[in-house]
């Protein structure tokens, strides 16, 4: 699961401080202290941010964990020939993931001080693109829907592209989690079953 | 002038103009006299259609299930008679609107049924109006993977997920590319990274991100759709850029007037791609609902100097 994570710098920093502080010490003790209690006075936030990091990794390995024993279940998405088959597969896995996660709510998944640093990365990121680059992120952003946690994206909305570069900035999902846009919100979509696992509001600027 | 890999482009009809401004070399003598040429006029083609080459279709934004689609479908299957391609490679938006059973039916297995029927296989790439489950549809050959490459012969394609380039698909990228001994590269994906299109226009994020993959291993040519129409690119860094939106949708006069980055473009009626690739050379067509070829030429491999000359 560790692969699939972004450690962002400032979460790294903050994750590997107490390790360079180990290693440190052993060698110069005192340059190291001085060391990690000026880094730490620089960034008393780095530790509580990696921390929420790590939280939002549990959380997400605990949903691919109740996926996965649910797809045992019922018959798994793998290749077919048949449509109909397919549909059923993908209907009868998002029925299932709905009614054990009956009672999720927003930021179940993300937990609060992820969704600010995604909110903020979302924000800087925007502040350097130009008008035209702008103006391509919020092509085809489907507009006028708010998320519902287990509602499914619906088919006649397309699924607007998160920039790459800004992707490269979020923590990031295996790969059958996605980011996507929704008006202005950004949901995270079980890419198999199209369903809202969780969403944060308001995180676009207005277009 | 040294012959050197832009200037080999060739070729016909209109574009010999732009053909002329990059130095380019005629094309060859039969297929002169292009414009005008139909499908089902053995003269027409541009194709050499040799034995052992690597024959194959390029369709995109397709899935409408309207009769623009049929009409574009049915010329697909015709053009089997005189060019025996081996597979057709999809752009994305393979269905728009409903994803349902029925919508599978209707927006592809109907309007491709004599294509299917003959046992050739599409490989599609997901556009931004896809389920991405589509990935376990067995006739789009994705064989469950948002992105994945697959092997004719001497060339290999990559088949990205443009809708979603979250680094785990870009370091797969970086894994395969340079990994391939394939004497050709192709990747393509649903959204164009050189584009002149006025609704979209290029996908510079994902240009900033995998154009330096491609420049740096041996990459030739890149399809995409995305934008409903056609439009091929004048070579980016070396690299061939065919933009082939418009198999069933049509943006109709959204190619920006003037744009440097132009070639040849057609975004008055659909169209769709016939693609050969003998050796050291990419030839292809592109055909518009009318039959008509609008487009052809002769892309050479990189570090190759084929030597194409009139006439031969």
């Amino acid at each position: 699961m560790n692969a699939y994570f972004a450690v962002t710098r400032f979460a790294l920093a903050g994750a590997l401080l107490p390790l360079l502080a180990d290693h440190t010490m052993a060698q110069t003790p005192r340059r190291a202290d001085q060391g990690v209690a000026q880094r730490q006075a620089e960034n008393p936030n780095a530790n509580v941010q990696a921390e929420a990091l790590a939280e939002f990794q549990q959380r997400i390995q605990k949903y691919l964990d109740l996926r996965m024993e649910l797809s045992r279940k019922l018959k798994p998405l793998s290749p077919t020939p048949n449509p109909a088959d397919l549909a059923a597969r993908q209907e009868n896995l998002a029925a299932a993931i709905r009614e054990a996660r009956k009672n999720a709510k927003p930021g179940d998944m993300i937990p609060t001080r992820v969704a600010t640093q995604i909110r903020t990365t979302i924000a800087e990121d925007f502040r350097r693109r130009n008008p035209d680059t702008k103006r391509a992120v919020f092509n085809e952003v489907p507009e006028r829907i708010r998320p519902v946690i287990n509602k499914t994206m619906p088919d006649s909305a397309a699924l607007a592209t998160v920039p790459p570069l800004l992707l490269n900035n979020l923590p990031r999902l295996p790969d059958n989690l996605q980011y996507r846009f929704m008006d202005r919100d950004i949901v995270l979509l079980d890419g198999d079953t199209r369903l809202i696992v969780d969403y944060i509001l308001n995180v676009l600027p207005p277009h | 002038m040294p012959v050197t890999r832009r200037t080999l482009l060739s070729l016909t009809g209109q574009c010999l103009v732009a053909a002329a401004a990059e130095s380019l070399l005629p094309f060859r003598a039969g297929a002169q006299g292009l414009p005008g040429a139909h499908i089902g006029d053995p003269n027409a083609s541009t194709l050499p259609n040799v034995k052992d080459s690597i024959k194959f279709a390029v369709i995109g934004d397709t899935g409408t299930g309207g009769r623009e689609q049929y009409q574009v479908g049915k010329l697909l299957n015709d053009a089997r008679g005189r060019f025996p391609y081996e597979f057709v490679t999809m752009m994305g938006d393979n269905m728009y609107g409903g994803q349902g059973p029925s919508d599978f039916v209707k927006k592809f297995e109907t309007p491709y049924k004599s294509i299917l029927d003959a046992n050739i296989n599409f490989y599609a790439t997901l556009g931004n109006h896809d389920d991405p489950a589509q990935r376990f549809y067995k006739p789009f050959n994705m064989d469950g993977k948002r992105y994945y490459s697959f092997r004719k012969g001497d060339v290999e394609f990559f088949v990205l997920d443009s809708t979603y380039m979250a680094p785990v698909q870009v370091d797969w990228l970086k894994d395969v590319l340079p990994k391939s001994n394939a004497k050709w590269k192709i990747p393509y994906m649903h959204h164009p990274i050189y584009s002149s299109g006025e609704k979209h226009g290029s996908e510079e994020d994902l240009r900033t991100l995998i154009e330096p993959l491609f420049r740096d291993n041996g990459v030739d040519v890149v399809f995409a759709g995305h934008e409903h129409f056609y439009e091929r690119l004048k070579p980016q860094q070396g690299i061939y850029y065919f933009t082939e939106g418009g198999s069933a949708k049509l943006r109709e006069g959204n190619i920006r007037v003037g744009s440097a980055m132009t070639a040849k473009g057609f975004d008055t009626d659909n169209s769709f791609m016939l693609v050969e690739i003998a050796k050291d050379q990419m030839f292809f067509e592109t055909i518009a609902r009318t039959g008509k070829v609008i487009d052809s030429g002769i892309v050479p491999r990189h570090g190759t100097t084929p030597g194409i000359k009139a006439g031969s």
